[in-house]
């Protein structure tokens, strides 16, 4: 087959977003008190997290303002599915039941040997040193012999 | 938890993005020709005698297949033009280009059809219609769009610079 000329090219797009009220509170706790906040929904008493402004079970909505319906949840929880990254960092992407939460939080699970990974696996997050705000102030959730 | 903060946070992120493309066989001839001879070319259909530029495999008139290549000229018109203020990114470099900038459509002397570049002048409040420019190739070629730098202003048409036209 021909080949014919390719050209390489190259955009850095930096952009920025308002991460908006519920968030924000969410991403504050993080950073300020390196704890995970989950909103309870008052029709329907699933918790959801991360923290949302209204519930994806019945679409009422969960006002940031009622401190009531944040829930302090635990840092731990299990491995329910993983996968694998094109970044080959070391890291899966994963969804994790934390204990108290009736959905599955979205991070990522490392810092252990990939062969150790199965469902149920007890998982406990790494916190970064420095925090800002931000999901990745939870570094990853970790392998931890249960307790 | 303290209730009522409204420090409203932000999430901020660069993606980094390339990619590489196909040019074809029209185009990767003009990359040569470019490449090899500092100059222009067109494509001709042999049906109307429109010439190309950008080169296109077919006439868009008659459908017919071009392989006639037309040697161009240096310098070209303005036939149509905007002054930018908006931060837009720069194709060529990825990154944002200052403004004001001008942007043109221009007909190289010899094609039939416009070309849109960059006009570089020192007062973008000035081109007009009609304006002849002259084509900036870089230093170094390297056979692909970012040969061509921009299109440097001259100013309104001298009769000399008519004269040149093909």
């Amino acid at each position: 087959m021909k080949k014919y000329q390719q050209l390489r090219a190259s955009v850095h797009l930096p952009f920025s977003f308002a991460v908006g009220a519920t968030a924000s509170r969410f991403y504050r706790a993080l950073r300020d008190e390196k704890t995970i906040y989950g909103t309870r929904c008052d029709n329907c008493q699933r918790v959801s997290v991360p923290a949302r402004s209204f519930c994806s079970h019945c679409c009422k909505t969960i006002d940031h303002h009622q401190t009531g319906q944040w829930i302090a949840l635990p840092e731990y929880g299990t491995l329910i599915g993983w996968c694998e990254t094109p970044n080959k960092d070391g890291f899966f992407t994963a969804l994790i039941q934390l204990e108290g939460a009736d959905n599955l939080l979205l991070h990522r699970v490392g810092q252990c040997d990939a062969v150790l990974l199965h469902k149920g696996l007890h998982l406990r997050a790494a916190w970064k040193a420095s925090a800002a705000g931000t999901i990745t102030d939870i570094v990853c959730f970790k392998p931890e012999r249960r307790a | 938890m303290q209730e009522n903060n409204s420090e409203y946070l932000f999430s901020s992120i660069t993606m980094d993005l390339s990619w590489n493309t196909d040019v074809g066989e029209t185009m990767a001839g003009f990359f040569q020709r470019l490449k090899a001879e500092r100059r222009l070319y067109g494509t001709r259909c042999s049906n109307c005698l429109r010439v190309y530029l950008p080169p296109r495999p077919v006439c868009g008139n008659c459908w017919q297949q071009m392989n006639d290549w037309v040697e161009l000229g240096e310098q070209g018109t303005i036939v149509g033009k905007t002054v930018c203020y908006y931060e837009i990114l720069d194709s060529m470099t990825g990154k944002p280009r200052t403004t004001p900038f001008v942007l043109g459509l221009i007909q190289i002397d010899g094609a039939d059809t416009t070309l849109n570049h960059f006009v570089e002048t020192p007062d973008p409040d000035h081109v007009s219609i009609g304006d002849r420019v002259e084509t900036v190739l870089r230093d170094t070629l390297q056979g692909n769009v970012g040969d061509i730098v921009h299109f440097q202003w001259l100013g309104p048409p001298t009769t000399s610079s008519q004269g040149s036209k093909k």
